[in-house]
């Protein structure tokens, strides 16, 4: 089953992501004309043709939608996500982790004994 | 949606003079009003349209009420709007993750129809967790740099492995008091195979415990059989009263006295009062109406057992009616998830509720420790990895918190679930209190990023704070929320001795 989408809508990105999001349910070829993308969805079971390009293109669309939005948050968006990841690092110089010291090891080696000697119960 | 396209015809925005804000039109014809900085307002269709047509008298007291709150672009007070956006946001300037699930073992003793664990056979030795396995976790867990830790036992069934948990309770409390971290432990487990010895245990080394309770024979036993067959709830309530006894007897231990968490099935829906009316009775103090995601053995049997958000959304509302109705006749019962929205709706504060957050709580809020020391993003990417995608893993006990960080699959999450990525959250007027689940979305939809028109997370959520919001209108309902925030802060005060 093939169809035509405008590249003025549908860029080859969205598309992209749309067809690996559906790898499970159709393999899906891609040609080009000037104008637009001639999509060729092959199910791999058996489904109304009708409504696999549907939900494919309603899928492409989102991935373009995301884009506009994402690119249009970009500031604020990038902002948060870098704060979100340096704290949860500790910060710009995060302290070094804390290793247990020998005395530490000695401990946790005599609870692993006892708790061996207790058995599964 | 706020979308300009969403006023009524005829009206004509003052553009000049609007903050930025989203919107809703909610059933009976009001509009709900929210912003970054956390604040909301509840607009009758008059006044929406006052505001939104710039026609308010200065002086006039919906306008004061619409400046204080940063929706007048010429009256805000950025000090004060600033200082409820940090509160909001809170959880974005955490220093690591502060809940650490340990996966002790894959075995399980019941045969829950919708097991998101996917669980498999008590003979299964080989999926337990080794002790050192356990240690690495453990040293794991502490090499990551929040001052406040929570390990909570997971499984399959932790009690199936009791070795590694009496281990890792005694080795992580020696730990933490060490390094002078504030550690709190606690165990999900179905109970079965609690004994007293096991009890003393867990009672002596403040082991929160919680378990599943349906809700009465009839739901519980239909979906949380023993695995062979026969019933568990019997079992179950018998425990869980003994543990309450026994927690309530000690007043040092009485913070710890057990919880419980429903899962709701199609099954569930004839039973909503009865439920609600266990839970009371039991003296539990909360019940969270929980809704089933696909994944897991749930995804398998969804056809059976699952069922559309809209319908989840009645169920919880008939649910919530029954717990406020016990709540005005003097029975303080919690309802979970009402009350998590809620502390971020009226207190403008992050309860720790991981799947609301942007960007999300996985990796940077939370790790799931494999029991063969892999390290997932959150315990639903462990669960999808056991059903044979292993996309969530993002390190190993032996690795480092710095290459958790690093790995591609946690700059993925985090981007995904950022909510100003996303075409529908990012003019939702649920955004400033949501948050997505990008595991949730590559289960049901295939990617991380979903599709959110057309996502059961979005409607279940959209749903549920349809419903709150409605409540929030009813002075009755809003009585007893604000009494459920008085008591948390009462007990929040105990807990760290003011």
């Amino acid at each position: 089953m093939s169809v035509k989408v405008p590249k003025a809508v549908y860029s080859e990105r969205a598309l992209a992501i749309a067809a690996r999001t559906f790898s499970r349910r159709a393999e899906v070829f891609v040609e080009e004309t000037k104008t637009h993308w001639v999509l060729t969805l092959e199910p791999r079971a058996k489904e109304a043709l009708a409504a696999l390009e549907g939900d494919f293109l309603n899928e492409a669309l989102s991935q373009e939608c995301r884009f506009l939005t994402a690119e249009f948050n970009e500031t604020i968006a990038s902002l948060q996500e870098t704060q979100a990841l340096l704290a949860a690092r500790g910060g710009e110089a995060p302290a070094a982790p804390v290793k247990p010291d020998a005395a530490l090891e000695k401990e946790a080696a005599a609870l692993m004994a006892a708790v061996r000697k207790g058995g599964k119960s | 949606m706020s979308r300009l396209t969403d006023i009524p015809a005829g009206w004509v925005p003052d553009l000049k003079r609007l903050g930025a804000f989203n919107f809703r039109r909610m059933d009976g014809g009001w509009w709900l009003l929210t912003n970054e900085w956390g604040r909301y307002l509840m607009l009758e269709e008059g006044e929406f349209r006052l505001f939104v047509e710039g026609k308010l008298g200065d002086g006039d007291a919906l306008s004061r009420r619409l400046g204080e709150a940063g929706f007048l672009r010429d009256r805000m007070d950025f000090g004060a709007l600033a200082k409820g956006w940090l509160a909001r946001t809170d959880f974005q300037r955490h220093q690591g993750p502060t809940l650490h699930e340990f996966v002790t073992t894959m075995r399980c003793n019941l045969a829950c129809r919708y097991c998101h664990s996917s669980v498999v056979d008590p003979s299964r030795t080989d999926t337990d967790m080794s002790l050192e396995t356990a240690k690495k976790a453990v040293d794991f867990a502490f090499s990551t740099p929040s001052p406040n830790l929570a390990i909570e036992f997971q499984g399959g069934e932790p009690l199936l492995n009791w070795p590694v948990v009496r281990f890792v309770t005694q080795y992580a409390r020696r730990r933490a008091e060490r390094e002078k971290r504030r550690l709190m432990v606690s165990m999900v487990s179905n109970f079965v195979l609690l004994s007293d010895e096991k009890l003393d245990f867990l009672l002596e080394n403040f082991v929160a415990l919680c378990t599943s309770l349906d809700g009465p024979a009839a739901v519980h036993d239909r979906v949380r059989p023993l695995l062979g067959g026969g019933p568990s709830q019997a079992r179950v309530l018998e425990l869980l009263c003994r543990v309450q006894k026994r927690a309530a007897g000690d007043g040092t231990k009485s913070y710890y006295k057990p919880g419980a968490l429903m899962t709701t099935t199609r099954h569930s829906f004839p039973h909503a009062e009865a439920i609600i009316d266990l839970y009371a009775e039991l003296g539990i103090g909360s019940v969270f109406v929980r809704k089933l995601s696909p994944i897991g053995y749930a995804k398998r049997v969804w056809g059976e057992i699952g069922y559309e958000p809209a319908e989840f959304a009645e169920f919880y509302e008939r649910c919530l009616d029954r717990v406020l109705e016990h709540n005005r006749k003097g029975t303080l019962l919690v309802e979970r998830w009402a009350f998590t929205c809620l502390t971020k709706v009226l207190r403008n504060t992050d309860p720790g509720y991981m799947d609301l957050r942007s960007p999300t709580g996985a990796v940077l809020g939370c790790l799931a420790y494999n029991s063969d020391g892999r390290i997932f993003s959150s315990d639903e990417g462990r669960m999808a990895d056991h059903a044979g995608d292993p996309l969530f893993e993002v390190g190993r006990v032996d690795g480092t918190w710095a290459a958790v960080l690093d790995h591609p699959t946690t700059g993925a999450l985090v981007h995904a679930s950022t909510l100003d990525n996303q075409p529908m959250c990012d003019h939702c007027a649920y955004k400033p209190w949501c948050g997505l689940c990008p595991v949730y979305n590559y289960e049901a939809q295939g990617n991380i990023f979903g599709r959110v028109p057309e996502s059961g997370w979005c409607r279940t959520y959209m749903g549920v704070f349809d419903v709150l919001m409605r409540k929030l209108r009813d002075p009755e309902a809003r009585k007893v929320f604000d009494s459920w925030l008085a008591a948390e802060d009462g007990r929040v005060a105990v807990k760290e001795g003011k």
